[in-house]
């Protein structure tokens, strides 16, 4: 394994100013530590969006265009802005569904699998239960939706805990079983016949998200901010966010201190589960009222990125998540505005990755040579 | 004109001279332009503390470290180290505190291995011809991982000798070996030394140091302090020197406390203080039986130990006789397969570690790194490890106020350290063994069991450490000292026990121990 759960803060180097003795440091310095911490980001997006110029050279089109298509989408229309927050939702969610387990040094692949259980336990409810009134139905709704996320990962989880079955597989593979289930439940269970592709009937009125503004934004994108700032608070401030870190730091010290290694690795990926299976809830009651075939999207490969970029700082997920949907958005008016495939935009995002991990590298080969330098 | 002539009538060209050599990492001055000779056929103690620098010199000349400044003569020729193959070629050895060997090969494989001779008859032949050449009894053909720590420190020099070593360096050689290896190893020395080779001994027990070698050299804070002729010396003024503080020369009081520590003076002769010990019996282990880390055979022979309020038991053992599986057992750490375990009339067996953490039991593991503290973690949220839900409030862990504690603690206990919000895995390991053991005392202990608390500390911080056992103990804690550093138990505990092959043999009370009785049944001789 090559991936190790990253650590918030870079060390201190000798150059650094010295920080105060409990380590905390004055506005100006933490100021400087942003900025000289923002740098390799910088630098990885700049490089990505170079190579993916030559890319679009090669290709025989324009890509100033291209780049302007991708990064204003987001910015110029109201429809673009909410589609930006709507796209935001699920990416933010997967992130973390996958940095949780990261922080205590599990894999949790099996993101689009939870999600789509999330979908299903969602139209479930939506749809045998449609006569509620809303107050119920949509709680309900969502609710059922976590749960059945979190079970579907509790099956990896316990595999890891009672068999050592490696999470990494067992989610990955709890995927394909997935994509069978919403093919049985959405052509079998509750199909929509007139549809043309598989897809289920829509869910009662009662389980759908209120929407704000013009054009309507589903409050589902408030409950997965207010999400991300109860999961960053608990991941630095509690005791289960401290021994999650501890497992991931050292999982045999954290053992001899009196933690449950095991107990709170199978916790890290139920919250997990649970998270991606509110994604999936909230796909289904604010934005196509019913579940269909495809319906996870690219959401779990994009998930895996931010988390990787944001170094599975659940802080950092949000704002992460956000550029990242800012270029899924623009990614089809680029194609209309300039030919450009779709997909380009997910070379793009890879690239970020691949050169933010060459820039950990050449910053560990500089301070090896200081190191060695200095002695 | 006849001058230089002269001088070389008077002393002849020493093996190793090396001179005004500088070392800084970063700020710290390492080494301060150290001067330090070897004259041939000799065997050269090279004493002081872990940060005096003798290690770090050492490393220089094996080339680990390139040297700032200072140039090096072998044979009156100067050489240039930039590696530890050029020291091998120069004809440098090193044996180093841990070894590095394949588990999974041979005694010759592993000696032959970084050379281009193949393990062959041939080098099984020459492997047995210098073993039996300089006393160092191994089997060519058993795995190492079979091996003791003594007969695997055989293999080391060996594979030294095996590449044409001049200088044979070692470092700490003694401190996990019984006395009876001690006296072993220090024969062979004198047989390498008997055939035109020279020996660097790295230690700071001068009692060691003062039965075997021809010279000694003192070292403190990256100088060099002194050098004494075999015989020109006493071991108050090599522990005087050592400790460097020139008050305590005079002060027959500071400096034995100092040979104390350093092994220097016998033990029967010491008078420690005696706690105001409670006699009522605190911990009680009764015929615990513990398995091995696979789960199926038993790692320990069932065994008992009652432990009284405000006593230091100590364990003496060479490495691998049970200590890791009893030091767990006693804790908590692993389960006990029958038997049974009170803490003041509380049964803790069968209870999770968390268990037996909140009802007052502290573990100060042997593996630092891997069982003590979370590498990529802050020194604060490492002292914070294991109290965590007793701390919080709400399920919520005041950080504000663990940080104000973390710097109190990195005062009190001088980890040397940027800040509190340095990864403990960035610091060097006496100062990871400082953090250990801050944590470790800030709970309050009813049982501390210990198991090698000094491994790698320098003196002031061992006899700090010392002092804060022996406190902790006055105020009613009773304390396991497990240990393969024989002088350390012995300095520490009211009453020794040994184990060995993973029964506890013999138990003797301070002032009754005999430390090549204690040797003997370390080996498993019958006393």
């Amino acid at each position: 394994m090559t991936i190790t759960a990253p650590t918030p803060g870079s060390p201190p180097t000798p150059a650094a100013p010295a920080p105060m003795p409990d380590g905390r440091h004055s506005l100006a310095q933490k100021t400087r530590r942003l900025l000289g911490s923002a740098i390799p980001y910088l630098l990885a997006v700049v490089a990505a969006f170079a190579v993916t110029a030559v890319i679009i050279l090669l290709l025989g089109h324009d890509p100033f265009k291209a780049f302007q298509a991708v990064l204003t989408t987001s910015f110029k229309t109201p429809n673009g802005i909410v589609e930006t927050f709507h796209k935001w939702t699920p990416i933010t969610l997967l992130a973390l569904a996958f940095a949780i387990p990261l922080a205590a040094g599990r894999f949790n692949i099996g993101g689009e699998g939870q999600l789509i259980l999330g979908a299903t336990g969602a139209v479930a409810v939506g749809i045998t239960l449609s006569d509620l009134p809303a107050f119920v139905l949509l709680p309900l709704t969502l609710i059922a939706g976590t749960v059945a996320g979190s079970l579907w990962a509790g099956i990896a989880a316990w595999l890891m805990q009672r068999f050592k079955v490696n999470e990494i597989l067992s989610t990955v593979l709890l995927n394909f079983v997935s994509f069978q289930l919403l093919d049985y439940v959405a052509s079998e269970v509750w199909p929509n016949v007139g549809a043309g592709f598989p897809a289920t009937e829509y869910i009662g009125k009662g389980a759908e998200l209120p929407t704000i503004g013009k054009p309507p934004m589903h409050y589902g994108v408030l409950l997965a901010l207010l999400v991300a700032i109860a999961v960053a608070v608990w991941m630095r401030r509690s005791v289960g966010g401290f021994e999650l870190k501890a497992v991931g730091s050292n999982e045999r010290a954290a053992k001899v201190h009196g933690i449950r290694a095991g107990k709170v690795a199978v916790t890290s990926m139920l919250v997990a589960g649970a998270l991606a299976g509110l994604a999936g809830a909230i796909e289904v009651t604010g934005v196509h009222e019913r579940m269909l075939e495809g319906i996870q999207s690219n959401f779990l490969l994009l998930g895996i990125i931010v988390g990787l970029i944001a170094r599975g700082s659940v802080v950092a997920v949000p704002f992460v998540a956000f550029g990242i949907a800012v270029l899924e958005v623009g990614a089809s008016s680029m194609q209309r505005a300039a030919q450009v495939p779709v997909e380009l935009v997910l070379i793009t995002e890879g690239l970020i990755l691949l050169f933010l991990l060459a820039s950990d590298v050449i910053s560990g080969r500089i301070k090896l040579r200081r190191k060695r330098s200095n002695g | 004109m006849s001058e230089p002539q002269a001088g070389a009538d008077r002393a002849p060209t020493p093996l190793l001279r090396m001179t005004g050599i500088r070392k800084e990492f970063g700020p710290v001055v390492a080494l301060d332009g150290v001067d330090f000779t070897v004259g041939a056929r000799e065997i050269h103690g090279l004493l002081g503390g872990n940060g005096a620098g003798k290690t770090t010199l050492m490393n220089v000349l094996y080339g680990l470290y390139a040297a700032d400044g200072g140039t090096v003569e072998i044979d009156g020729v100067p050489v240039t180290i930039g590696s530890p193959r050029d020291a091998i070629k120069a004809g440098v050895g090193m044996v180093h505190q841990s070894f590095l060997q394949v588990d999974t090969f041979t005694v010759t494989e592993n000696v032959v291995l970084g050379t281009e001779n193949s393990a062959d008859a041939a080098a099984k032949a020459r492997v047995v011809e210098l073993s039996q050449r300089f006393g160092l009894a191994v089997d060519p053909d058993r795995k190492v991982e079979d091996l003791p720590v003594g007969v695997r420190q055989r293999v080391e020099i060996l594979k030294a000798l095996y590449r044409g070593a001049k200088i044979l360096v070692l470092d700490e050689p003694t401190t996990n070996l019984t006395p009876q290896e001690v006296d072993a190893l220090f024969s062979s020395m004198k047989a390498i030394v008997d055939e035109g080779m020279s020996v660097i001994l790295i230690t700071h027990k001068i009692r060691e140091t003062m039965a075997v070698c021809g010279a000694m050299t003192v070292m403190r804070d990256g100088r060099r302090v002194a050098t004494f002729q075999g015989g020109t010396t006493t071991a108050d003024e090599l522990a005087a020197s050592m400790v460097g503080d020139s008050s305590s020369v005079g002060d027959p009081r500071n400096s034995s406390k100092a040979a104390v520590i350093l092994g220097g003076a016998e033990v029967g002769q010491t008078v420690l203080d005696t706690p105001d010990v409670q006699q009522s019996v605190r911990a009680v282990a009764e015929r615990i039986e513990i398995a091995g880390m696979a789960g199926g055979t038993a790692a320990i022979a069932p065994c008992s130990l009652a432990i009284r309020r405000g006593e230091i038991v100590g364990i003496a053992g060479v490495a691998g006789n049970g200590q890791v599986e009893l030091a767990e057992a006693l804790t908590g750490v692993r389960e006990l397969v029958a038997g049974s375990f009170e803490l003041d009339g509380v049964q803790l067996a069968g209870r999770p570690t968390a268990g037996w953490l909140s009802a007052g039991v502290v573990y100060v593991p042997e593996d630092r790194q891997r069982d003590g503290i979370l590498p990529d973690a802050s020194i604060t949220e490492n002292l914070m490890l294991g109290g965590q839900r007793e701390r919080a409030r709400g399920g919520l862990i005041d950080w504000a106020r663990a940080r104000q504690e973390a710097v109190q603690a990195i005062a009190d206990y001088s980890v040397r350290t940027p800040s509190a919000a340095t990864a403990a895995g960035q610091l060097s390991g006496g100062n990871i063994q400082r953090v250990i053991l801050a944590r470790a005392f800030a709970r309050r202990p009813k049982l501390l069991v210990l198991h090698n608390p000094t491994r790698g500390l320098d003196i002031a911080s061992t006899s700090f450490v010392f002092d804060r056992i022996r406190a902790a103990a006055a105020e009613g804690c009773a304390v396991v000292v497990i240990s393969e550093d024989l002088d350390e138990v012995i300095a520490l505990a009211d009453r020794l026990s040994v184990i060995y092959s993973g029964a506890l043999v013999a138990e003797r009370p301070r002032g009754a121990i005999d430390p090549y009785e204690v040797g003997r049944l370390m080996m498993g001789v019958a006393a």
